[in-house]
């Protein structure tokens, strides 16, 4: 017996087994969402007074305390920006944007800062358009950015993100 | 991937439980064979199958867009599988021994296509599931051995070893049954 | 004799700075020595192709330096390399837009894929373009056809010829390779729009006009082509 026709052999076993009692599994899918926890919701708090009172002087003392921490908290990236391009990527040594923006050269981003996040600034005369792009980690490692809006499938079946500019309303960049 | 997967998979993310359903729909019947096809018993599968939709999604933001949907869920099928076998060995040795002396009573026997898939399932029963667990990823899951060795944490040797010493112990188990001829490899 | 000095001052700084210019500016011949300097095996085919893309202005000499810079650095056979130029080369002389196909072999070299994939993927693609190409000058769209939309009157350029092209062959691409439905016309021909669409390079009206005369069937009928090729 080939290696080949042995390989198939276990193959259609497991397909004809799993087929054979495939009604086991028939509602599977309605069983699965019945039994899905919801995604932890945001705390859903009664603020009392006390509680109020002591939200209010949290807040005073937060915005003082801004004043006093200074520039260290700013000069976090802006990746609220449409302008901004960022990824969390906390382990990696280095992390470049590549993609029509750059002509396909690695421009390496800013970063990390304290929480992994890397950054790059997009050009302020950006034209509008659909721009195809990913992030390089560490040289070899293609990453797309989780924050975009539309995929495209690409060599070796990697995924390219899409920026689609200028950003309609809502939209991550 | 395809791009209507990505999205019910983005939609899954922000917590759309119907997303997730068309998920478990394309993926339920691949999802049970990786099962039945490590544990050997369809009850034990069924549940196993269902488990890993329901930690997969919990654990969805671990998944990485641009990897394969059906290795990551494989991985975790497997693994889930592997836990069961090692309760099971724990709380009752003789199980499997058993299942693999019953499998001839069992109903889908008679939906065997021929005698030769018949023998391969005894078989692959007969396989300790450290030896059946690559080699159902590897040609049923179609995983590489790279990704089998992730999700087993063995070195890729060892998993090559395995499954090789698991396709030489069917072929002989098949010999032995008279169902092929001698091995030509 | 005040005035001549100051003319002639000027003249000088005014040439001088179109001497600059000049020189940052990238020319054909400049493209051609970066071919030579690559050993290529037949440097009059690419001459001949490129000439004609510089002319046509389907490609600019800055873009063709790139790309054989880029081909350059590269450690791959110089055949494979010169495919890369060839397809493109191919691709000029046939009058098919080439940006896309510029695009995908530097992304594919950013990458580090291996040339054998990206020179597959470029023949693919030229052939997508092609049969776009061959869809639209079906329907009568070509350079200089003037559309009348109600009020509106548009002579279409090359430029947005070529953008329509491109994108429409870029959707059909994308979608196919995403594994999504073939049988799905209605879906395939809203990509094909959608792309469309996004590019400022073409007018509305082209788009509309486009919408309305190709059919989803029509466009099903290439991406099925589009999976045809990828299949084998």
């Amino acid at each position: 017996m080939h290696e080949h026709e042995l390989e198939q052999l276990i193959k259609e076993t497991i397909v004809q087994r799993a087929q054979a009692h495939q009604d086991r599994i028939a509602d599977l899918e309605y069983r699965v969402v019945d039994a899905l926890p919801d995604r932890p919701a945001a705390l859903e708090l009664r603020p009392t007074w006390p509680m109020r009172l002591a939200l209010a002087t949290a807040a005073i003392l937060l915005f003082l305390g801004g004043f006093w921490l200074g520039g260290t908290l700013s000069d976090g990236p802006p990746c609220a920006d449409p302008y901004v391009l960022c990824l969390v990527y906390p382990n990696a040594k280095s992390v470049s944007l590549v993609g029509q923006l750059t002509h396909w050269e690695r421009q390496p981003m800013h970063g990390p800062d304290r929480h992994g996040i890397w950054w790059i600034r997009l050009p302020r005369d950006l034209e509008p358009g659909r721009y195809e792009y990913g992030f390089m980690v560490d040289e070899y490692h293609w990453v797309h950015d989780p924050r975009a809006r539309e995929f495209v499938h690409t060599f070796d079946n990697k995924i390219n993100s899409v920026l689609i500019w200028p950003p309609s309303q809502g939209d991550a960049p | 991937m395809g791009e209507d997967e990505l999205k019910l998979i983005r939609r899954s993310l922000d917590g759309d439980k119907n997303a997730w359903g068309e998920i478990v729909k394309r993926y339920k019947i691949s999802v049970f064979g990786v099962a039945l096809g490590i544990l050997g018993n369809p009850a034990d599968a069924e549940d196993a199958a269902q488990d890993a939709f329901i930690r997969a999604y919990q654990g969805l933001h671990t998944f990485h867009l641009d990897k394969r949907f059906s290795t990551w869920i494989f991985a975790i099928t497997a693994n889930l599988c592997k836990n069961k076998l090692r309760r099971d060995r724990l709380l009752a040795p003789l199980k499997y021994i058993t299942r693999a002396t019953q499998s001839h009573h069992n109903p889908e026997a008679q939906l065997a296509q021929d005698q030769r898939s018949q023998t391969m399932r005894d078989a692959l029963d007969q396989l300790s599931p450290k030896y059946r667990m690559p080699l159902v990823l590897r040609y049923y899951g179609d995983l590489e051995y790279k990704e089998i060795a992730e999700m087993m944490k063995l070195p890729e040797g060892t998993v090559k070893t395995r499954i090789h010493r698991a396709k030489s112990e069917l072929k002989r188990l098949l010999e032995q049954k008279g169902v092929v001829g001698h091995a030509r490899t | 004799m005040k005035y001549l000095l100051i003319s002639v001052l000027t003249a000088l700084l005014l040439s001088a700075n179109v001497l600059a210019l000049r020189g940052q500016q990238v020319t054909p011949q400049d493209v051609y020595s970066c071919f030579r300097a690559l050993n290529v095996s037949d440097l009059p085919f690419l001459i001949n192709a490129y000439d004609k893309g510089f002319k046509d202005r389907r490609i600019t000499p800055s873009m063709a330096l790139t790309l054989c810079q880029r081909l350059a650095q590269s450690a791959a056979p110089i055949g494979l390399r010169e495919g890369v130029l060839r397809v493109i080369g191919l691709a000029l002389i046939e009058e098919l837009p080439v940006t896309m196909l510029v695009d995908k072999a530097l992304e594919g070299l950013a990458k580090g894929v291996a040339l054998e994939a990206i020179n597959d993927e470029l023949a693919q693609r030229k052939a997508t373009l092609s049969e776009v190409k061959a869809l639209f000058a079906h329907k009568g769209i070509r350079i200089s056809l003037t559309i009348r939309f109600g009020a509106v009157t548009l002579e279409l350029t090359l430029e947005a010829v070529d953008a329509a092209i491109t994108e429409a062959a870029r959707a059909l691409e994308d979608y196919v390779r995403a594994g999504q439905r073939i049988e799905d016309a209605t879906a395939i021909k809203a990509t094909v729009q959608r792309y469309l669409a996004s590019n400022r390079a073409i007018p509305v009206t082209l788009v509309s006009f486009i919408e309305q005369i190709v059919s989803a069937p029509e466009w099903a009928q290439l991406a099925q082509n589009v999976a045809n090729r990828l299949k084998k």
